[in-house]
């Protein structure tokens, strides 16, 4: 599987090289190529010459170590026509990746070089420079191995003499190149933004006011002067205001701008004063501007007069306030070796203007490469400057030097990837708090030439918050659901009905005043006491409905009644009426027993009636000499021996319970009747049911 | 309670024989056909306020039965009508408050309650239910008043105790809630009881005393995840990681369905950099819970952490649109949204836990926003 996959990679590889073999073929500015258009041939080898030219002096400035964008834009002003003519000329695209890596476009160099690669199929023919151009271009890409192997085949390539000059450069290049391999390793933390108010020409030099409201920079985009034969501008200074995060509102200043390059180098930090450079006689010396209401005034020179030991037939550009205001640092082309190099120069009268000659700003800072830009933090302790020396990752790198007691500035500290790039990145304007800084850099990706770029540092990182949950309290983490209600009720209808009547003699039909209790009989419990009135016999009761109850009369001399009756559950208004007739003392006299039970077809005596023997016991006991006969009575249903002996033996019964509870037996008599003393009819329920009963007679007394 | 029901009915048994017996005094009087009519109509108004009394015991039984069916509002209409009829009876005051309660009626339930004690002063049952409804309504001081009437009517109540222990540690006066929670243990020891007196030795940093009522709670009951949870905390404030991290466990495996263990163990593997069984955990505790905003928060951070802030930010947006007030979640989605350059949203967001009373988010604010 993995064979027959390689195997597949190899075949397709092999395609798209043989691709690449049918197009890569260099086409020679020749007739014989161009039959059909010779003018355009003839236009073309006539824009290369001229563009040839500047090239040439382009190289020898760059080979001086000298600023030369403006030979090599005004070679691929020459050259660009010819390419369109014809794109596949190796030499051609090496020459025109060649001036496009010394301009503020060093981006475009690497598809030319890149195209010049693949159209030299036979390596050897070319000018080994090509491998010069290119390591520079993967240097740009960021393709650090890359480039030192094309270095280190141009090393190999080059024997002639005419290359001896590349030897530094190639080395400082792989020096670069290995920088940036460690550089990389280690990205700071920080966003880096192409700026809204960047345009397509160079944007560059930001100077930012303290409080990071004020920005002015320097622009060479299409302004009202005329552009130069090649459609190039002049610098002019602009100046842009902080609202809502964003840049907005970016202005020329006009009252500084002149027909002429005019540049910014530094702002004091209260956004008051300005520091710019302007070239009079060719000589370019720092002048300052100051801020009168919305005015900038006209600029004076800083630094004493012209021609003093500051301002010295070397150029003086660049420049940057000391926060202390006693300083003023710059930069000149008359540093060590005629590099431009970072110096210092410090008031000695201020009213007069008078400064002490120029020092450098010290060998940690100044290199045998140009210091691009200087720059002293708010701080007064901090210089950001660029150069193209110390461990520059390539063209202009930024750096930072703290100063040290004595005044002396320490090593420098390249400021990292990505903050540096193998391109040329410039300039360094912070805020005090040193949070966001602006830097101007030609990196691919930019609006083009130069651009400005807000740099915001994160610094450390923000630590982000986790939480979790406790439970401390039990019954929030556990609640117990407490649903108790009270229970519900068992509620009887109660319904009361009146009870009353008279309690009368039986013989003299006169009122008896006498003790009546009620007993309910489902309880077995007394439910009330009460007297009859003894002048009229009557009484009156409320008794609750839907029971049994039984009643006992009893009055001194009467032998006690009782009997037991229902009252229905009834309707609101109940009313039962009952006259009962007691019957005084008497040998002879009988009472039925209405409320002594016994068990069905039983002789025991159930529970109920114990209320009621108790009464007989309580009022033989009130009348000692009381001799009396419990006899037993049934209705006349059944067998009358079996009604004879169950009413003897119910009788016998009784008087057993009467002798426990104490009475003399002697006094009692038991006497089974079966149902031959009926007190009623047997034809009907009623009279049956009143014919089965216990009595008792008085024998004696 | 049924006692007291029996009281009632036996006092209107009284007062049905009061009426008879005042009646058969009066039969001594020469008038007699009058007052017998009298005594004859005074029992048919009786034998009415009996029906009119069995009603009102009928509408409450029936209150009961809507009540376990959950329907309370019909409930209440029924004790009501039980009210209007008898406005002595108590029960069915308490059963109408207990109503009002779990509709959340709160004055209402209240004052039912209220009326329950004043009509049954050993009825606690209604003192502990108001001063429930007082914690609710943070009314603190009435509830505490309430739990020591009833720890005066009762000095036994255990949970009265207990509960005045709560709102002791509600109001961080932990030594205070010792003591509360010490006195119900006196009288009878609960897990839950140790769990809080555990909880407040722990806002004491008396992290020994703490382990050893959270233990004892254990001992007691060992089927408490929360306790296990609780435990963990403790051992992770001690920075005892393995011991919090076994405890996580036990709390899991006692209830497996404890998303707030799950979430805690979550944040524990965090400490411990073990950033894939931190996400498994917060992802375990947002299945089990979706309204789990601390567990969205913290898988936030957990995204934040392996630098995919754009899923970072979609979890504190559901973390704060589950709780719209919660400040951490903001000051982490503020971060997240600075690391997105989404300054102008970090800022905002900032500014929102600042005003939620997170101090940071405004050092942040002054540094990173102005």
């Amino acid at each position: 599987m993995i064979a027959t996959r390689s195997h597949i990679i190899k075949t397709l590889l092999l395609i798209l090289l043989s691709v690449n073999f049918v197009f890569a073929q260099n086409i020679v500015f020749k007739t014989s190529n161009f039959k059909s258009d010779k003018d355009g041939l003839k236009k073309a080898l006539k824009n290369i010459k001229l563009g040839d030219e500047f090239l040439q002096s382009g190289n020898d400035a760059i080979l001086a170590r000298n600023d030369a964008i403006k030979f090599f834009e005004q070679a691929l002003f020459f050259y660009l026509p010819a390419n369109k003519f014809n794109p596949k000329n190796i030499e051609l695209n090496v020459k025109i990746g060649n001036a496009y890596l010394y301009t503020n476009q060093k981006y475009l160099a690497y598809n030319f070089l890149q195209k010049a690669i693949t159209l030299d199929d036979k390596e050897q023919e070319t000018d080994p420079t090509i491998h010069f151009y290119y390591a520079m271009s993967l240097q740009l890409e960021g393709k650090f191995s890359e480039a030192i192997d094309q270095f280190n085949i141009f090393k190999k390539r080059q024997k002639d003499k005419k290359f001896e000059p590349f030897a530094d450069f190639y080395k400082k290049h792989i020096q670069e190149c290995e920088s940036a391999i460690e550089l990389i390793k280690k990205p700071q933390k920080v966003w880096i933004d192409n700026l809204a108010l960047n345009s397509e020409a160079d944007d560059w030099s930001p100077c930012l006011s303290a409080d990071g409201e004020l920005l002015i920079f320097t622009s060479n985009r299409a302004n009202e002067h005329l552009p130069d034969s090649y459609g190039r501008y002049d610098n002019e200074i602009y100046y842009s205001t902080l609202e809502n995060r964003k840049w907005i509102k970016t202005e020329a200043i006009n009252t500084l701008n002149t027909q002429e390059d005019d540049a910014v180098g530094g702002l004091s930090y209260d956004g008051q004063r300005l520091l710019i450079y302007k070239v009079e006689n060719d000589n370019a010396d720092v002048f300052e501007s100051k801020l009168n209401g919305t005015k900038w005034e006209e600029p004076e020179r800083k630094m004493g007069k012209a021609g003093n030991s500051v301002n010295t037939v070397d150029n003086e550009t660049l420049a940057s306030y000391d926060p202390k205001d006693i300083k003023v640092y710059y930069l000149t082309d008359g540093g060590y070796g005629k590099n431009w190099d970072i110096m210092f120069s410090g008031v000695m009268n201020k009213e007069r203007n008078i400064w002490g000659k120029g020092q450098s700003a010290g060998h940690e800072v100044n290199t045998k490469y140009h210091e691009g830009s200087v720059y002293l933090h708010p701080d007064g302790k901090t210089m950001y400057f660029s150069s193209q020396g110390h461990n520059s990752m390539g063209g202009y790198d930024i750096f930072v030097s703290h100063v040290d007691e004595l005044g002396h500035w320490g090593p420098a500290q390249n400021l990292g990837a990505p903050i540096n790039t193998p391109y040329d990145d410039l300039f360094y304007s912070s805020t005090a708090s040193g949070k966001v800084a602006y830097i101007a850099s030609n990196r691919k990706g930019g609006e083009g030439g130069m651009d400005i770029y807000k740099l915001t540092l994160w610094g450390t990182e923000k630590p982000q918050s986790l939480d979790a949950e406790e439970q401390l309290i039990a019954s929030i983490a556990n609640p117990i659901q407490d649903k108790t209600i009270s229970q519900p009720v068992m509620v009887e209808e109660r319904n009361l009905t009146v009870f009353k009547g008279k309690i009368l003699d039986i013989i003299t039909k006169e009122a008896v005043g006498a003790n009546i209790s009620i007993t309910d009989n489902t309880t077995g419990k007394n439910y009330i006491s009460l007297t009859s009135n003894a002048s009229t016999g009557k009484f009156l009761i409320s008794l609750p409905s839907g029971k049994n109850y039984g009643i006992a009369v009893s009055a001194d001399g009467y032998l006690f009644h009782s009997e037991n009756f229902d009252i229905a559950k009834g309707e609101t208004y109940n009313l039962l009426e009952k006259d009962i007739e007691l019957m005084y003392i008497d040998i002879g006299s009988k009472i039925a027993l209405r409320n002594v039970f016994f068990e069905i077809g039983k002789s025991i005596v159930k529970e109920d009636s114990f209320a009621e023997l108790d009464r007989l016991v309580d009022l033989m006991n009130k009348l000692p000499n009381l001799s009396v006969e419990l006899s037993g009575h049934t209705d006349n249903t059944g067998s009358e021996v079996l009604n004879i002996r169950l009413s003897q033996k119910r009788a016998e019964a009784v008087v057993d319970y009467l002798i426990k509870k104490g009475i003399s037996e002697d006094k009692l008599t038991a006497k089974g009747y079966g149902s031959t003393a009926p007190i009623d009819s047997n034809e009907s329920l009623e009279g049956r049911k009143n014919n089965r009963r216990t009595e008792f007679k008085i024998i004696g007394n | 309670m049924k006692k007291h029901i029996y009281f009632v009915i036996m006092s209107l048994m009284f007062a049905t024989f009061g009426i008879a017996q005042t009646a058969d005094t009066l039969l001594f009087d020469s008038t007699i056909n009058n007052q017998e009519l009298n005594f004859q109509d005074s029992i048919a108004n009786l034998n009415l306020q009996q029906q009119q009394f069995k009603l009102s015991r009928d509408a409450y039984n029936e209150g009961i039965q809507l009540f376990e069916l959950n329907n309370f509002s019909d409930a209440v209409s029924r004790y009501t009508n039980a009210i209007e009829i008898d406005s002595l009876f108590v029960a069915a005051y308490f059963n109408r408050g207990v109503c009002f309660f779990t509709l959340s009626d709160y004055d209402k339930a209240i004052s039912d309650f209220t009326t329950t004690f004043k009509l049954d002063s050993t009825n606690y049952l209604s003192l502990f239910k108001r001063a429930e409804i007082y914690r609710i309504v943070n009314k603190n001081s009435l509830a505490l008043v309430d739990y020591k009437r009833i720890i005066a009517l009762d000095d036994q109540n255990y949970k009265s105790y207990y509960e005045m222990g709560v709102l002791m540690f509600l109001q961080n006066n932990f030594e205070e809630a010792i003591q509360m929670y010490s006195n119900s243990i006196k009288i009878k020891p609960t897990a839950n009881t140790y769990n809080d007196r555990a909880s407040s030795y722990r806002n004491l940093q008396k992290y020994e005393k703490a382990i050893s009522d959270y233990e004892k709670a254990i001992l007691l009951d060992d089927k408490l995840a929360f306790v296990y949870n609780n435990l963990a905390a403790i051992y992770r404030l001690k920075d005892d990681k393995q011991k919090a991290l076994s405890n996580y466990n036990n709390a899991i495996s006692k209830n497996p369905n404890y998303d707030i263990a799950y979430n805690n163990r979550g944040r524990l593997y965090f400490e411990l950099e073990d950033y894939a069984a931190a996400t498994a955990d917060f992802n375990k505790a947002i299945s089990l819970n979706p309204e789990n905003a601390l567990a969205y928060n913290n898988r936030g951070v957990t995204h934040h952490k392996n630098k995919d802030y754009v899923t970072a930010i979609a979890d504190f947006d559901k973390a704060i649109s589950i709780d719209k007030d919660y400040a951490k979640a903001y000051l982490n989605r503020a971060i997240s949204k600075q690391m997105h350059r989404d300054e102008q949203g970090a800022c905002a967001d900032w500014d929102r836990a600042n005003r939620l009373g997170i101090s940071l988010a405004k050092k942040y604010l002054m540094n990173d926003c102005h």
